[in-house]
């Protein structure tokens, strides 16, 4: 284990320095802060948000889903991640680019400029966020307890401690700085390792065909729902769109074809990655261990029966990374939720920068520590359980934002009523018995849509004013 | 004049594209018909993370620069 854990302390002590020499930079200024000065360029940024999406569900989960639901399930839910990068290019990059404030709330709060949303977005985003930082506090842990030999509580609070702190201290610039690194470490540990099972089987195909041969269930799609695929893939392909913490992204860049470009460029790495995981890892790890307990293990089975300490070191750093540069991106809109858009704005409280940046420091440490206690006990198959939380942002955000910047007719009684209408089918749908997994965002776009028209189509018109300036959006 | 404003003609195609395909993945044909080890259903997905990225980007480059946003000011 001493390669391995050296490799994996390495890799922790950069991270820190790197917040450590960003913190320097970001500590006088709110754009430094949140949106790395809005000069990230279209290499670096699509690198950044590769890494910001591929998160431990991406390495840890997409494995573990394509090994328990078989390879249809787990490209259904990814491919929507992967289609939602077009959409988000074409329909909010530009606009929002251009619009060059700092998160998706300062959007929908100028556009439906009500308390509630000023309420209800940031706490939408917090709590859905939350869960989906728990998801990744497992794949931490749990890659920690099998590669370094650590028990999963140390694990777990060792990396959270290191990443709240980097986060915390350095902002939107330790966070891009860090995820160029891990982005790039992220796609030659997976491309690498699939590589290496491909040549040992000889071909794709041939890895396939054994793969399905030993195990058929893994090329078919399971009993579950049609509703299941669907949802997972709809919820992924309108999240992007929406994700706090991919739009930040889309503000850092230098102009509207610069995040357009880097969109573009991010989602054909997680492509390549997601495809190298779901065809050549997982069918391996299924052929070789096939009566895992926890399916979400399968990834990190493989590393350690297949590739030598050096490899497994940089496995382990490579999990952290998907991990750190998902969670990283995640606490910063958290904590640009509460510091930035709650009190902030909502509050109108009048505090000096220096103020304002220490409510950002301990909002992160607030998230980080409580989704740490939420972790302890770790939900089962990550991927699924993330993609339920992400659903709820989706079902709030998506109709609000996309007619807001489209709709002519989109007004303050439409957008009220679409987030309100959109969060609430969601989770009675969620929570209703019976209901296949996933499938609540089928029953809460539609209903939020539904809303928007009802509020656009009766309420009172839209200000002039304020369709010149959406209108100023898409020249 | 429209209620919407007007989604450049490319991106429309593109967008329609993208939907059609996904649309063809989820009918129940492609879910149940097999084809090599996976069903239709798999190989239209890998399809739609090869194309979406690979499109999408030939059509900015071919775009070509424009003005930046600081010149459309």
């Amino acid at each position: 284990m001493t390669i391995e854990r050296i490799v994996g302390l390495i890799y922790l002590l950069v991270c820190i320095g790197v917040g450590l020499l960003a913190s320097r930079k970001v500590a006088a200024s709110r754009d430094e802060y949140w949106v790395a000065g809005r000069r990230i360029g279209t290499t670096v940024n699509s690198l950044a948000i590769m890494a910001a999406l591929a998160s431990g569900g991406s390495i840890i989960g997409v494995m573990g889903l394509t090994y328990a639901q078989g390879i249809p399930a787990a490209l259904a839910l990814f491919t929507g991640a992967v289609i939602g990068f077009p959409l988000a290019s074409i329909l909010v990059a530009g606009p929002l680019r251009r619009f060059g404030k700092f998160t998706i709330t300062d959007f929908l709060r100028y556009r439906y400029p009500h308390a509630i949303v000023a309420w209800v977005v940031p706490v939408l985003i917090v709590v859905s966020f939350t869960v989906y930082i728990v998801a990744q506090m497992k794949a931490a842990g749990i890659t920690a307890a099998v590669l370094l030999g650590i028990d999963y509580e140390t694990a777990l609070t060792l990396a959270t401690l290191v990443f709240i702190l980097y986060v915390s201290i350095g902002g939107m610039l330790a966070v891009t700085w860090t995820d160029v690194f891990q982005g790039g470490l992220m796609l030659i540990v997976v491309t690498g390792a699939a590589a290496a099972l491909v040549w040992q089987a000889g071909s794709p195909g041939h890895l396939l065909t054994a793969a399905t041969a030993a195990a058929p269930e893994l090329g078919t799609l399971r009993d579950q729902p049609l509703g299941s695929y669907l949802g997972s893939f709809v919820i992924w392909a309108t999240a992007i769109p929406v994700i706090p913490h991919i739009v930040m992204r889309v503000f850092t860049a230098k102009d509207a074809r610069g995040a357009r470009m880097a969109l573009n460029i991010a989602m054909i790495l997680y492509a390549l990655m997601i495809l190298a995981a779901v065809f050549a890892v997982a069918p391996v790890g299924k052929m070789r261990f096939p009566d895992l307990a926890d399916a979400d293990m399968v990834f990190l089975r493989v590393m350690e029966a297949d590739f030598p300490p050096f490899f497994r070191g940089l496995a382990v750093a490579a999990v952290m990374a998907a991990v750190m540069s998902t969670t990283d991106a995640l606490l910063l809109a958290c904590s640009s939720a509460i510091a930035h858009d709650l009190l902030g704005q909502t509050l109108k409280r009048k505090v000096s920068a220096s103020a304002a940046h220490w409510v950002a420091v301990g909002s992160a440490w607030v998230v980080g520590l409580t989704a740490m206690g939420l972790a302890y006990s770790p939900p089962a198959l990550i991927s699924q359980f993330y993609t339920a939380a992400i659903g709820l942002l989706t079902a709030g955000l998506f109709v609000p934002t996309i007619a807001g910047l489209w709709w002519r007719r989109a007004n303050l009684a439409g957008g009220i009523a679409a987030i309100l209408v959109g969060a609430s089918v969601y989770l009675t749908v969620q929570f209703t018995p019976g209901t296949p997994p996933l499938s609540a965002i089928l029953f809460a776009l539609p209903a939020s849509t539904l809303a928007m028209w009802l509020g656009g189509t009766f309420g009172a018109q839209e200000r002039p004013e304020m369709i010149a300036e959406i209108a100023r959006l898409h020249d | 004049m429209s209620q919407f404003f007007p989604v450049p003609r490319g991106d429309r195609w593109y967008l329609a594209l993208l939907v059609a395909i996904a649309v063809v993945a989820f009918l129940p044909w492609s879910r149940n018909t097999a084809a090599g080890s996976l069903p239709v259903f798999g190989w239209l997905m890998v399809a739609l993370m090869v194309l979406a990225p690979a499109v999408a980007l030939v059509r900015l480059l071919l775009a070509g620069p424009g003005p930046s946003d600081e010149e459309r000011r």
